[in-house]
Formats: structure tokens, sequence, C-alpha cells
């Protein structure tokens, strides 16, 4: 894949901004500690690809982009949908459809995603249980994505989250995420900054708990670009504004175009999770699947399935 | 380890032992407390008990009076094969002094002989004295004259332990000139000598220092606990030297630490108890096992008795090759009080005597507890002193050998498997969620709360453990911080269990 050419210097400009943004904003981020961020269901979505890779922010592609950094939209060349599931976690289900379409502006993108964490058992100090939903989350989000400059894609998606706790507990926010990436004229290396999950918070029962704030840096260098090879490397590295930073690393192998060969890691508070995933493109099908395994916890499959329209 | 002879000549070195400490060897077997002894009839003194066994079948308690001339005395009964007869003639121990004596502190050295260190008043201020007991008769240490560090401000707290080698350790609080400070005394049997070179132990910037506790390890290693300004601190001995180590507990923890307990395990690692203020204001029992490397918080960093209005005191001893007991006294809301102890297995805690009260019924409030272990191997006797405001008091032992550890008593019978109470958890409140393990057999059990995702937030519980497991989580992070509002799993395995349940936190 090759891009018009982005004068060597202003590249090397916006890769220094990129990188002092996230300096700068990645300490910005940073609140006031209080262990986890609100609104976990929010970081369940993302495709079987970037679940893969476990670095996404620089490698992301078109309608993926929603999820990750939606910046990426800005290179979805054609109207295309998506849909995800999310299988593994112990009883939850999570499940996310997303559609992009390119307009001269730019690429718009819609998507819905719901996240069920199962029936919780309820035993009150005399013994007597009962069975209540856990947690259920609904997420609405709009995208849009354009490149600003060669090479330069920008992009904002906003999301409207409702959650309800224990079938009781509910609390609904906004979250946003802005998104800027920058790719070399070669297409060779790519950097990405991206700040997500910013918003108002969520109250449940009175105390509004501040979302799990992140800013991202990633990278992603494409050594082989060719028809019956594809190599591209990834790392990201997320300041988080409660409770540890990850680090994330992957690589991909796409073969012909048809069939691509992942894998990845992702480091979160000292424990590291290993994934792997392949995917097959078929006409304008294309199936992607991930395994991860997470230290404590059975291993987290997630499938895509993307229809170019 | 050589026998003191008369503590006037050159005895071996010799520890005395705080009652309550863990001394190696002899240690509380994972058994129910018997009835009251003494025939439920309480020992005539009702102040600060201290005990600890001679032998295998005797052992020696000490505890104050006021008496007939008005000033607190000190005074020892004994038990052997038989029932509790008073010592010196039923004479206090210190009759031939004409001071008041008070806070006493009783160790043995195993072959049927004991120190009891205690404070006197004399002269407008406090000074530690001692008394050796050769097995039949109590005779003055050093001569008469104090045992403390000879400076002139007051000498109040103590406690000793012997070390493997059978030295005397003290541990003592005595104003400097500027502050109480902690300093540790050895008797080697030709003199008394200071450690760390006569300086303080605790910090030297810091605050007053109270309630010191020595316990000794198997290894001849020893360590004292105490609250220094309100703030609990731990020194260690290791290879000739003191150091300091990191005091225990989560940052969610408040200040407002009192009444510190400690002991080892034969396998080195350090229990410590210790009251400390929550945020409801009241103090509860909390309790960490050091391994060499970093603290362990039981029961998941949560109190570990179950009064919801607070505890008194507490003592602790060995229970078993892997555990140790501590018993308590907590508050009820009317203002009485009750005795309960609970066993300590790593980090997990389960109910002694099935969660139910142990003091005398009828007593009045109790004031302080002490526990003492007998040596030998395990299953062996082990004594529980209750002081009662009423003026007696009142003491369980277990004689019998061992049998198993009964289980928590519950709402129910509790059946192997995982039950949660309270699974949607106010966090921030001061509310907890209970997770109640029961387990077939005896065996290593983790117990995590994860995220959806297995992000690891708390460890719960990382031991060995049989019968049954009482946790809680107050919804905190290994850091002790407030988790975020959500569902999150309580993960736990053993090697005949498996289970994830769900949690939920609101906020």
């Amino acid at each position: 894949m090759s891009r018009p050419g982005t004068g060597p210097a202003v590249g090397r400009a916006l890769a220094g901004a990129l990188a002092a943004g996230f300096i700068l904003l990645g300490r910005t981020a940073r609140g006031e500690d209080s262990g986890l961020g609100a609104g976990q269901a929010l970081d369940l979505m993302g495709s079987a690809r970037s679940a893969a890779l476990a670095a996404d922010t620089a490698a992301g592609e078109g309608v993926s982009g929603l999820a990750v950094n939606p910046a990426a939209l800005a290179g979805q060349q054609r109207p295309a949908g998506a849909g995800t599931m999310v299988g593994g976690l112990g009883g939850a289900r999570v499940g996310q459809v997303a559609a992009a379409v390119p307009t001269p502006a730019g690429t718009l993108a819609f998507g819905l995603g719901a996240a069920d964490a199962g029936d919780i058992e309820l035993d009150d100090a005399s013994g007597n249980s009962r069975t209540v939903p856990a947690q259920r989350d609904v997420l609405a989000t709009v995208g849009f994505g354009r490149r600003l400059a060669a090479g330069v894609e920008a992009g904002v998606a906003v999301t409207s989250y409702r959650s309800t706790l224990a079938g009781t507990y509910s609390a609904r926010t906004v979250a946003g995420d802005a998104g800027i990436r920058w790719t070399s004229g070669d297409g060779a290396v790519a950097l990405g900054l991206v700040l997500a999950r910013y918003g108002r918070g969520l109250a449940y029962a009175g105390e509004r708990v501040a979302l799990a704030r992140t800013t991202r840096l990633g990278a992603a260098w494409r050594p082989v670009q060719g028809r019956a090879l594809a190599v591209v490397l990834a790392t990201d590295y997320g300041a988080a504004a409660f409770g540890p930073d990850t680090l994330g690393a992957g690589a991909e192998l796409v073969g012909l175009g048809v069939l691509a060969l992942r894998a990845g890691v992702s480091v979160l508070g000292g424990v590291a999770t290993a994934g792997a995933g392949m995917g097959l493109a078929l006409g304008r099908l294309r199936f992607d699947y991930a395994l991860a395994a997470p230290a404590r916890v059975a291993p987290v499959s997630r499938a895509t399935l993307t229809v170019a329209l | 380890m050589t026998a003191l002879s008369a503590p006037h000549s050159r005895p071996a070195r010799v520890v005395v032992a705080l009652t309550g400490l863990l001394v190696a060897g002899p240690v509380l077997a994972a058994a129910d407390w018997g009835g009251l002894g003494h025939a439920g009839q309480p020992l005539a003194a009702g102040a600060e008990p201290a005990a600890a066994y001679l032998s295998a079948d005797r052992v020696l308690l000490a505890a104050g009076r006021t008496a007939e001339d008005g000033r607190a005395r000190l005074y020892a009964w004994t038990r052997q094969s038989g029932d509790w007869s008073p010592l010196a003639g039923g004479a206090a121990l210190d009759a031939t002094e004409g001071r008041d004596t008070r806070a006493a502190a009783v160790a043995t050295d195993g072959q049927g002989h004991a120190a009891v260190v205690y404070a006197g008043f004399e002269g407008g201020a406090w000074r530690l004295y001692g008394r050796w007991f050769d097995g039949a008769n109590f005779l003055p240490l050093n001569g008469g004259q104090p045992v403390d560090r000879g400076l002139p401000g007051n000498a109040f707290a103590s406690s000793a332990a012997f070390l493997d080698a059978g030295t005397l350790a003290l541990a003592l609080t005595q104003f400097d000139g500027r502050r109480t400070a902690l300093f540790v005394r050895t008797f080697d049997g030709a003199g008394w000598a200071d450690e760390n070179g006569g300086a303080a132990l605790d910090d030297p910037a810091g605050g007053w220092t109270e309630s010191p506790v020595l316990a000794a390890a198997p290894d001849g290693t020893a360590a004292v606990a105490f609250v220094q300004g309100g703030t609990l601190g731990i020194v260690r001995l290791a290879a000739g030297r003191w150091s300091r180590l990191p005091a225990p507990g989560v940052p969610a923890h408040t200040a407002g630490a009192s009444a510190p307990a400690a002991g080892f395990l034969p396998d080195g690692r350090l229990v410590v108890a210790v009251l400390r203020e929550t945020g409801e204001g009241v103090s509860r029992v909390f309790a960490s096992t050091w391994d060499g490397t970093a603290w362990r918080e039981a029961n998941g960093g949560a109190p570990v008795d179950d009064s919801a209005s607070g505890v008194a005191g507490l003592a602790l001893a060995r229970d078993g090759a892997q555990a140790v007991q501590i018993a308590y006294v907590a508050l009820d809301a009317e203002g009485g009080t009750t005795v309960r102890a609970v066993r300590l297995e790593g980090v997990a805690v389960s109910s002694v005597n099935g969660g139910a009260a142990l003091e005398a019924p009828g007593a009045g409030p109790v004031t302080a507890v002490a526990l003492a272990v007998a040596p030998g191997g395990e299953g062996t006797a082990g004594l529980l002193a209750m002081a009662s405001g009423s003026g007696g008091v009142y003491v369980r032992e277990r004689t019998e050998a061992p049998r198993a550890a009964a289980p928590a008593a519950g709402p129910a019978e509790r059946p192997a498997g995982v039950r949660v109470v309270g699974g949607v958890l106010h966090a921030g409140r001061g509310e907890s969620t209970r997770v109640q393990v029961g387990l077939d057999r005896g065996q290593r059990v983790r117990v995590d709360i994860t995220t959806l995702t297995g992000s690891l937030v708390r460890v719960l519980a990382d031991g060995p453990a049989a019968g049954s497991l009482d946790l809680a989580w107050d919804g905190r992070n290994e850091d002790g911080l407030l988790v975020a509002p959500g569902a999150y799993r309580l993960v736990t395995r053993g090697e005949t269990l498996r289970s994830a349940r769900l949690l939920v936190v609101v906020r």
C-alpha cells in the first residue's frame, strides 16, 4: 500500500508532535487514582484483528477504527459493515455491529454494542436466594474520520453509554474518543495517538465515577507490503488515568491478500495476556478470529465478520 | 538451652516470653477450647493476665490485683495435673517491694523455669523489675534492681522472649528525656547488655512508642512489633543486627494502631495482629504475615474479627504448624464484651469453637485476654486466660488430643462450595461482601477478585485451608483503592474446588 509522499520534514515534525502530545496529554489524563475507571464494557468492544494484534492504534483498518482509533475510519474506501461476537468471558456475552460509509467529506461510521455480564445470585443473611442480571450495558457510537493532509488522518467518535447493575442501578454517560494518525509516504511507518473515553463518568448510586480515560500512542511498521506477502509489526502504549498502564505488541502476516496470521501480547499491571488470531478474506467477505489467554480466566475468543458493501 | 539456676548467679541466656507470643516448639493444635477451668471460678486477680507453660503439663499464670494495703500487686498461680493453686503461698510476688506493680510479662525457658518482668512505681517513676521462678520459688532478677535501661524516665511496657540460643531478650519502652523510645536488652548470664549499641530501635524522628511485643523465631531471630505515634512499626533481628521492616497494612487502613501481637511460624513467617481504627471509628483486628519479602494481608485486608462495635484487646499464639490463633475481646452495641477466637492459616481466617463466645457467662466485662501454649508436639495443652472487670481471671484450657476444627457457625450447615452474602456491594460505605468457601478437605486455596476480562483486582486468600474460609471484600483493590462500579468475578481455585461467581460493586 503506497500513499502520496509527505515531506520528510513534515513527517518528522508530526511524529514529534504526536509523541509530545502523548507525553503531555498522557500526564493530564491522569486524574485522582480510584482503582479502576468506570465503563469496563467500553473496553470490551473491538474487532478480532485488534484483539489478536494487541496494538491497533497505528495499525487499525477501516470500520474497526470505531472502537480503537477513529482516525482509521478515513482509510475506509468503500461502505462496509462488521459484526463482532466475544465469547469465553465466563458466561458474559458481548457483541457489536458497525458500519462505515465513505463520503466526500470523510467516512461516517455507526456502531451498536451490548454487553451482558451474566446473572448474579444474591443470598441474603437468611440464606434466601434470587437471581438478577449483574451488569447490562448498551452502547451507540457515531464516528467520523477524515484525511487532513497527505498521510495524515484524524477522527472522532462519540458513544452514548447506558449501564445497569444488578437490575436496579442505572447510569448513563457520553464518552468521546479522538485520534490522529500519520503514515509515511511509502506506507511503511505509521504513528497514531488516541485520547479515549473522555466523558462525565457514571453515577449509579450517587457518586459519579470517572470513565477509564486512556491516552494511547501506537506505532506500526510494514517492512513488507507485497501482494504475495505483507507484514505488519505494531506496538501500543496506553497511559491510563486509573489503574495500570498497558503495553501491547503484535505482528500480522498476510499472504496473497487472503490469509492473515496474527499474534500479539499485551501487558497490564505486570500480567501478560497472549493472543493469536487468523483472518480469511474471500471476495467481499472477511472473517477474523482471535483467541486471547488472560492469566487467571479462561481464554477469550472474538470473531468478526466484515462485509464490504 | 541451659537452665537458669539462680538469678543472681551467671545464668544462661534467658529470654522472657510474653504471654501470647509464639515460642519455638510447642503450639496450639487445631482444636477447640474446652470448658471453663477451676470449676468455672475465677482466679483471684483481675488485671492484665500473662501466662506461659513451664512444661507440657504445668502452666504459670501471673496477674495483678489490688492488695489489702491498697497497692496494685502481682500474683501467680500454677496448675499441674490438678487444679490451680497460688504460688508464693498466695502472697504477692512483689510483696517485699513498697511499690505499685502491674503489666507483667511471663516467659519460660521450656525447662520448667520462668521469668516474670513487671513495672513497679517508685520514686515518681515506673521502672521494670523481674522475678525468676526456679520451679518452686520466685527470686529477684538483677539482684532486685531494675532491669530497664536505667534512664531517669518511666519504663513501663515490656515484652520478652527466649531466643533459640536461650538468650533473654527484653523489649521495653522508656522515656529518654525527649520521648518514650523502644529499646531491647539482653541478659547472657554475665550481665545485661543493650542491643543496637544502646540506641533506640524505633524511628528517632517519630512520636512516642508504646506496646512493644517481642516474638522469637525457631532460628534464633526475633521481631518486635510496636506502636509509634499511633502507627504500627516492626523491627527484626537477623544475623545479629536489628533492622526495620516495612509496616503491614494496606493504605486504606487508617493509622490509630494499638495493642499489637506477634509470633513466628516454624517456617520463619512472622504473623502480626493489631487493632486499627476503621473508617467507622471503631477498632478492629487486622492481621498480616511477612514471608521474608512482602506482607500478605489476612482476610483480604478486611478485619479478621466479627465485631461490628469494635475490639478492645487481643492475644496471639501459634496453632498448629501453619496457623496462629487470635483471641480478642469484642464489644457489643450495649457496651458489653465477649471473647472470641479465630484461626489464621496463610491469609485465610476461620472461626474457633464455631465462633461461640468464650468468656465466662455473667462474669462482667472482659478487660484483657492472654494465650499460652505448652511445649511438645501439636495437640498438646493450651491456655486462654480472660481477665474480668468483676475481679477475676477465668481460664479455658485445651488438654485433649486435637480434633478436627469445627466449621464456622452460620445460619445453616455450610456445604462444600462458595457462598456469597451481599453480592451487591456499596463500596466506600464500610460494607463488605462476605464470601464463605466450604472445603471437603484441607488443600491450598486461592481466591481472587478479577475484572470480567481477567485482570487481577484483589487477592482474598492464597494458602492452605481446611474446613471453611470466611473472607470479606470491601471493594478495594490491592493498592487499597476503591474499584469502579461494575461487575467483577470472584474466582476460587483449589485442588478440589473451582468456582467463578459474579459480584457487583455500586458507588
